[in-house]
């Protein structure tokens, strides 16, 4: 196995834990965020760390605060990257599996490295110097390899428009606060109800009594429940918000409009790297974006470059 | 004429006398009756007869439960528990008050054996007699419970154990037993010929002795006709029977006094951990659903009491229950399980470690009998099935993961005085170590008691030692704060020069130092077993590769600290290791003198079979089912089609085709919002054809660098052919290709020119 970039003792710590976790994540196959050990959660929210396992494609996050941990597989990186072929190891990680990898390259002549993040699990890649060889490595490995994961993701995925939602009633009586998704600003602005009802589009979330909703509207008296992030980026629609340079190949995005899970991952696929967030500008950026991958994602999104 | 004066005078006073004695007779019988109708209006206006019967019409239902002890006398139908009718020379007080009662069918009283208390009480050995000397007076016997559930558990009865019973003199439930009766009956009873007073048949005057045979140790809270097992027949279901020589239930032979009980059969039951009520119904249910019934009642189907058959005739339940050892022998067939294929090479079994071979001690109160049995571990990677090296090659085969079915063993003198070793035919071990004292604990698990490395607090052991040690086991009982150990003596199975001690329940660590070979007597309840650090997945369940760290405090001074059974040292690193103590299993830590822990290495996941793919993202296109991108399903990073075909996705073009190695051709078919097209192939796609125009220039193949191997399909596809001759027709152009894909592009355009060729 080659040596993995090294960040310092902290960040190796913090990796290490991360990728403790990862493997009793593995162990474990399946839990609630409250069975996450603190210890190994290294000071993260259980569902900050369920939220990036997911991203990286380690994990499903299910309904009612819950995860499972998916089978190991190669996600392919979008072709051209650095001008070889490259695939992450996503999904359940253990010596096992790492041990059969090291060993599928070495057969196969394909190089695996292991690249410690800070707050994530290492980033396990093989780079190859052809798809046959990528293959062969993987076979070797007895790992399923999903060729071109983010765009297959993508395909594989309805656009923001059609997001699935579920039609209801407006919410009456008392309610607790109630925001409303501003277009305009990209972020929340407060709002009431009497607006909520009386709107005819919009994206609302309301405080009731137990919990908080988010609800769409399309009309008077449209409702429907619909993800958040998707709800969001259903106002945010033809909006000129996103940024991207062939250069950097880095989609740029306001933070408040960051795409539902699925989306996120496939980009999240394109390096195998989580999306780096600057607090200061509130924008997010996704790396390795490439033109195909950047086309499908504003077609499927709505957005367009700014 | 004085003599006239005189027969009259004496005549009168006769007469007088005879007078004054009717009268005062018939006073006394009036109040008499005035009274003891006054009392059985306030008991119960149909207490039964001085026997303690009565009669089908005012028994109603006529329903008895053989099963039913204790005192007290319980309603058929609603109403509490109240007190018993009087029975012997109260009884035969009552009698001319009884038969005036009124009587009422609808709430049905049955008189209960009065049972004496525990210092009266006769002891088992007079069972026989009593039921025999007071068959005229013995009651009928009834419960509370619906019919439907007072199920017994019925079995066959040897002949052997019917004649002793009848030998004895006993009419009770052996006696009818052996003419086919289970022991739950439905008593009738008959009128007197003359006096009309209500008798109980003779036949039935063996309830008494039924009953005494249902009676429940209130200690043990085991019925004593609980399901037993016969040695050699384990698959027949018995119910207590007398051994050969007579030392049964009914026998001569005392019956230890925690084995005699009065409590309520039924209240008793419930609370019985070993053969529970529902899981008698159960076995019943299940025998009736196999049809499997009792030998002595196969050839008469179930009968079902019913409340409207009170002719007097007998009226049986037959419900026979299907026993489940579960020792083995009965047991379902284990899964067959798929060995996984990146499981390491197994050892041979030669050079395999022995597994451990524990000691399954079987009592049997009723017939007084002790059996020893082997039960052998299933470490993994030991067979289903072994063929033992001792008389006979006996074929034993795995009862599940953990272990073998029993191994029977002939408790000679010599057989726990040394190690006990047993050895396969295919070369597999299993070692039990030698030890001074034998310790044996109910395992929740398991039936009867099975042996341990150590005694704990708390819990209640049976010891098997040499009868010279004895003595000194009890001293090292009672340094314990444990009760009294008692002594089975004289049980059959038990070879001379041992004895087996049951109740050993150690309160506490021993008071004094015990020897060196008793220490296993000490619960040594003081240390501690702890596990830290590894990762630990659940709790004491550890990954593979992240072991715990085992410290045992304080420190051990003197005691034997083995995991596994295997000697375990001290580490540098602080914890106690062991041959073998991290690999993936179930594990004991056991102190000696002292206590032991349990903790578990799991197995790497991707050994056994990996992490299941499942459609973690449903209804992703509500409306939308009928395109392609519709039915495919994600999880993680994985993406597959609706029958776990290979999802191949792609920007738009005019031509968009998936090319295998020698055959398939898959279109692949646009979404209808966004410039993607997706498709499915069974076989992983070795091209893919990609054109926007009749051109050269407008189309290239696309080496998608996939494995061939499930490419090769034999006949030829006519669709392949023509999309292979199309894009070399137009020499499109192979893109993304190594030398692999090169030669795999000029074979494949080579085979289609062959085909089409060969079409011509």
């Amino acid at each position: 196995m080659a040596e993995g970039e090294s960040t310092g003792a902290p960040a190796q710590e913090i990796a290490q834990m991360t990728d403790m976790l990862l493997e009793w994540m593995s162990f474990r196959g399946m839990g609630r965020n409250s069975d996450i050990p603190e210890e190994l959660a290294d000071g993260n929210g259980a569902r900050q760390v369920v939220e990036d396992f997911s991203s990286l494609g380690h994990l499903e996050s299910l309904n009612g605060g819950a995860w499972r941990v998916t089978p190991p597989v190669l996600a392919g990186l979008p072709s051209g990257i650095e001008g070889k072929r490259g695939a992450v190891l996503c999904g359940a990680r253990t010596a096992g599996v790492l041990s059969n990898l090291s060993a599928g390259c070495h057969e196969a002549g394909a190089q695996l490295t292991l690249t410690p993040m800070q707050g994530c699990p290492a980033v396990v890649s093989v780079t190859a110097a052809s798809k046959t060889a990528l293959a062969a490595a993987a076979k070797s490995a007895r790992l399923a390899v999903q060729p071109d994961a983010a765009a297959t993701l993508l395909a594989c995925t309805p656009a923001i428009r059609d997001w699935p939602r579920t039609p209801c009633a407006m919410v009456g009586g008392r309610v607790g606060k109630v925001r409303r998704f501003s277009r305009s600003n990209i972020d929340w602005v407060d709002s009431s109800l009497a607006e909520a009802t009386t709107a005819k589009a919009g994206f609302f979330r309301i405080q009731r009594d137990w919990d908080w909703v988010s609800i769409l509207k399309t009309g008077v008296s449209e409702c429907a429940y619909i993800d958040d992030r998707a709800g969001r980026l259903v106002v945010a629609s033809k909006l000129r918000a996103a940024e991207w340079t062939a250069d950097s190949r880095a989609l740029i995005l306001p933070r408040q409009l960051v795409p539902p899970r699925i989306i996120t991952r496939a980009l999240t696929l394109c390096t195998g790297v989580l999306p780096r967030t600057e607090p200061a500008n509130q924008r997010i950026t996704f790396s390795g974006i490439t033109p195909e991958i950047l086309q499908v994602t504003l077609a499927i999104t709505g957005l367009k470059l700014a | 004429m004085d003599e006239l004066l005189s027969f009259g005078s004496v005549g009168g006073l006769a007469a007088l006398l005879v007078g004054s004695i009717g009268a005062w007779a018939w006073r006394r019988k009036a109040q008499r009756k005035k009274m003891d109708m006054g009392e059985a209006r306030r008991a119960d206006p149909t207490i039964g007869d001085t026997d303690g019967s009565v009669t089908a019409e005012r028994m109603g239902l006529a329903e008895a439960e053989s099963g039913a002890g204790g005192a007290g006398c319980r309603k058929a139908k609603g109403g509490g528990v109240k007190d018993a009718p009087p029975h012997g020379p109260e009884a035969a007080r009552t009698s001319a008050a009884d038969q005036m009662a009124p009587v009422d069918l609808g709430e049905v009283w049955t008189p209960r054996p009065q049972v004496p208390s525990a210092e009266e009480e006769p002891s088992r050995e007079d069972a026989g007699e009593r039921s025999a000397a007071d068959s005229s007076a013995v009651p009928a016997v009834e419960t509370d419970a619906p019919f439907d559930e007072r199920v017994e558990v019925a079995g066959p009865v040897s002949d052997q154990r019917t004649a002793a019973a009848q030998e004895e003199g006993l009419k009770g439930d052996y006696a009818r037993e052996g003419q086919g009766l289970g022991p739950l009956e439905v008593l009738s009873v008959e009128e007197g010929p003359k006096t009309g007073q209500r008798q109980v048949p003779e036949e039935f005057g063996g309830s008494l002795a039924l009953n005494a045979a249902n009676q429940v140790d209130p200690k043990e809270d085991r019925p004593f006709n609980a399901v037993e097992q016969i040695p050699g027949d384990q698959d027949q279901l018995v119910a207590p029977q007398p051994t050969e020589d007579g030392t049964g239930p009914d026998a001569a032979a005392p019956l230890p006094s925690k084995l005699r009980g009065s409590a309520d059969n039924r209240t008793d039951w419930m609370a019985e951990p070993r053969t529970r009520p529902d899981e008698v119904v159960e076995r019943a249910a299940d025998s009736e659903c196999q049809g499997q019934a009792d030998p002595n009642t196969e050839s008469a189907p179930p009968e079902r009491p019913s409340a409207k058959r009170g002719d007097g005739a007998t009226r049986r339940l037959r419900r026979s229950a299907k026993h489940r050892d579960r020792r083995g022998r009965r047991r379902g067939a284990p899964a067959a399980s798929k060995p996984p294929e990146n499981q390491p090479a197994l050892l041979e079994p030669a050079l395999r470690s022995p597994a451990e071979a524990k000691l399954r001690l079987s009592l049997h109160p009723i017939r007084r009998t002790a059996k020893l049995s082997a039960v052998l571990g299933r470490p993994d990677g030991f067979p289903q099935k072994i063929v033992l090296e001792i008389d006979g090659s006996p074929e034993i085969q795995a009862y599940d993961d953990q272990r073998y079915d029993d191994l029977d063993l002939a408790w000679t003198d010599e057989l726990l005085d040394g190690e006990l070793r047993i050895t396969s035919t295919e070369g597999f071990h299993w070692l039990r170590s030698g030890r001074r004292v034998h310790i044996f604990s109910e395992n929740p698990s398991e039936p009867d008691l099975l042996s341990v490395g150590a005694a704990r607090t708390g819990a209640a052991h049976t010891v098997i030692c040499r009868s010279a040690d004895a003595r000194a086991v009890r001293a090292a009982a009672e340094s314990t704060r444990s009760p009294d150990l008692e002594s089975c003596e004289g049980w059959h199975g038990i070879p001379d020069g041992w004895s087996v001690l049951s109740g050993y329940v150690p309160i506490c660590s021993a008071t004094l130092p015990l020897p060196a070979a008793l220490r296993p007597l000490d619960p040594g309840s003081e240390i501690e077993i702890g596990f830290e650090d590894g990762l630990c997945i659940r709790n004491k369940v550890f990954a593979e590769g992240h072991p715990p760290r085992i410290s045992i405090k304080p420190e051990p001074t003197g005691e034997l600290v083995t995991i596994g059974g295997r000697p375990a040292k001290r580490a540098t690193g602080g914890g106690w290791k062991a041959p073998g103590w991290d690999t993936p299993g179930h594990h004991v830590v056991d102190v000696v003198p002292g206590p032991s822990a349990t903790y578990q290495i799991v197995a790497d996941p991707w050994r056994s079979g990996g992490w299941d793919f499942w459609n973690a993202h449903p209804g992703r296109f509500e409306g939308r089912a009928s395109e392609p991108c519709a039915g495919t399903e994600i999880c993680g990073a994985s993406i597959r089609g609706p029958e776990g075909q290979v999802v191949l996705a792609a920007e738009t073009r005019p031509i968009l085709i998936a090319l295998g190695m020698r055959s398939g051709a898959v279109r692949l078919r646009p979404r209808s919002d966004i410039q993607f097209s997706v498709g499915f192939v069974s076989e992983a796609p070795a091209f893919l054809l990609r054109s926007t125009g009749q051109r050269r220039t407008q189309g290239q193949v696309i080496w998608l660098g996939q494995t061939p191997s499930a490419l090769a399909r034999g006949h030829a596809d006519p669709d392949w052919v023509t999309a292979v001759r199309w894009a070399t027709v137009r020499r499109l152009p192979l893109e993304d290709a190594d030398t692999g894909g090169e030669d795999a592009w000029r074979k494949a355009k080579a085979r289609a020119r062959r085909l089409k060729k060969s079409r011509r």
